[in-house]
């Protein structure tokens, strides 16, 4: 069982969390192959933000286990895991709202001399030479998601699309390999949103994996490779749009008999 | 004249004093939005470690650097338990810590005293500096303490480290998923911070060449807030400024005692009445501070 986890680039094995009598996740297993983009649907209360908060460490599950890439991170620290190339974005956007636009992206970059205070006082040149790099790529990202003009605007005046993009950002500073987004379409409008999933299609091309929740049903069969149902804390579906639109199961937990 | 400079000198050595104090608070709670209600706590450690080492033969260059590291490792320590306590839960925690210490230095007389506290022990340079200016030479050593402290403090906050402080502050979950451990920050703030109360303690007991239980009551942590809130929270030069001003105001209003129709004691009070009515119009019309980033003003 263990062995077939490196194939994948996230593997859940019985994963659960409790509050209280509220099983959220319960005795959830998935596997994620690598270089896709997934859907997570569910309806609400299917714990699937709860899954992520697990999946990324915020939240220690219950029982269970998680594998990245074949190495088990269950027990692993949130920014470890972030530093090991797991990102996520927040359903309700968390900006860095009295940080300026560049600086909530330069926080992200990871391996900063400057975040040891011994290098500060110590090796100030190599802190500026590196700062000075990490800036660069922060500009560059800014202009892939068209927010150069707003470098130097307080987070806090963004627009809530804005600060949706600015969250993906500030995640792909990190360079990682496996991304969790949390409703990156919610609150966003059209045109927007178009531009969010060309993103998310460009990230694709770049080798990473996506694995995004969306109540859009629309949007999620179109952008999605593979899709994941959830409901009262299992996976109860996956299989690619076509066919999980077809799944009695589905249609039952989640579209409506109306349909 | 000479009586008024020698006051002025007073004035600016516990102005320096404070200063120190309020920058440690200030990487704390400006920076880093930690809570410290227990930040007496640790210039009473310093101060005591370096007062009982140098009783017992340490010398006080060795006595200071021991003192200096203890107040930081007891800092650094007590964000272990405390840390993962939400910002009031902190709050508590630290001034039951700095209550302790103050009972601890107040009964354990064979250690520290007790109440009659400690005296006798060396001083810096004592016996090169002549005596009658020796107050003079404090004065220096303290201000230059404030600007080394003050420009170390600068480059750091400046720095990605206080980057990552400063997200903490905001969001800490923001800081977890950006990979930036956020346990070990809070650890390192508290560290630093207590390093520098320690440091202002030691200077404190140094001037007084006296220490006892009564320089560290609660009141001590919270000349600490009004300075940071006074001057600007997260800006260094407004805690200089707030420093100045607090310690200004305080001995100022002194002068004014002959004329006002109040007892000593309800004079004293008043007083403090009076600081805590000016930082409530403070509140009121500048949130942020003398010197503070309104945009960046968190709380």
């Amino acid at each position: 069982m263990e062995e077939s986890a490196n194939r994948f680039a996230l593997c859940t094995q019985n994963l659960t969390k409790a509050f209280g009598g509220l099983r959220a996740v319960d005795e959830c297993s998935f596997d994620l192959e690598e270089n896709l983009i997934a859907g997570l649907i569910g309806p609400n209360g299917a714990g699937k933000t709860t899954l992520f908060n697990v999946l990324s460490g915020l939240l220690a599950p219950d029982s269970g286990k998680i594998f990245f890439k074949g190495q088990e991170i269950t027990r692993l620290p949130a920014h470890k895991r972030a530093a090991l190339g797991i990102g996520r974005t927040f359903q309700i956007t968390h900006a860095l709202r009295k940080m300026k636009v560049l600086d909530n992206l330069k926080l992200a970059a990871q391996s900063q001399l400057g975040e040891n205070i011994a290098n500060v006082w110590l090796r100030p040149r190599a802190v500026r030479e590196q700062e000075r790099k990490i800036e660069e790529r922060a500009l560059e990202m800014l202009k892939f998601l068209n927010l150069y003009e707003l470098r130097d605007e307080y987070a806090g005046n963004l627009s809530g699309g804005q600060k949706k993009l600015l969250e993906i950002g500030r995640m792909l500073m990190l360079e990682p390999c496996l991304i969790l987004m949390d409703e990156p379409f919610a609150g966003v409008n059209p045109v927007l949103a178009e531009e969010i999933g060309e993103h998310i299609r460009k990230l694709r091309e770049r080798g990473l994996t996506i694995l995004i929740i969306e109540h859009n049903i629309k949007r999620v069969l179109r952008l999605s490779d593979v899709v994941y149902v959830m409901s009262e804390g299992k996976i109860i579906a996956q299989g690619d749009p076509e066919s999980i639109r077809r799944d009695e199961r589905v249609i039952e937990a989640y579209l409506g008999s109306g349909r | 004249m000479e009586a008024m400079l020698a006051y002025a000198v007073t004035v600016l050595i516990l102005v320096g004093i404070y200063a120190l104090f309020a920058l440690g608070l200030n990487i704390q709670w400006g920076f880093a939005g930690l809570i410290n209600f227990g930040h007496v706590a640790f210039m009473a450690i310093g101060a005591y470690t370096m007062v009982i080492l140098n009783l017992h033969g340490v010398p006080l260059p060795l006595a200071i650097l021991i003192g200096l590291a203890v107040a930081g490792g007891v800092g650094a320590l007590l964000t272990l338990p405390a840390i993962r306590l939400k910002a009031d839960y902190l709050a508590i925690v630290t001034v039951g810590f700095s209550e302790i210490i103050r009972y601890i230095a107040l009964n354990e007389r064979w250690l520290t005293g007790g109440a009659a506290g400690l005296r006798g022990f060396s001083l810096p340079l004592e016996g090169i500096v002549p005596g009658e200016h020796y107050d003079l030479f404090v004065l220096g050593l303290i201000w230059g303490s404030v600007l080394i402290a003050f420009i170390l403090l600068q480059r750091l906050v400046k720095s990605p480290w206080g980057r990552v402080l400063k997200s903490i502050r905001e969001d800490e979950d923001v800081a977890k998923v950006s990979g930036k451990n956020v346990s070990a920050y809070k650890m390192q703030a508290f560290l630093l911070g207590s390093i520098l109360a320690g440091f202002a303690g030691m200077m404190l007991a140094i001037y007084h060449s006296y220490i006892c239980p009564y320089y560290y009551y609660p009141i001590e942590t919270f000349y600490a807030w009004i300075i940071v809130i006074l001057g600007g929270s997260a800006n260094n030069l407004g805690t200089l400024i707030g420093a100045l001003l607090l310690w200004v105001f305080l001995s100022g209003t002194r002068f004014l005692s002959p004329i006002v129709p109040l007892s000593d004691f309800t004079f004293a009070a008043s007083r403090m009445a009076l600081v805590g009515v000016l930082l409530v119009v403070l509140m009121l019309y500048r949130p942020q501070g003398i010197l503070g980033n309104k945009k960046e003003l968190t709380f």
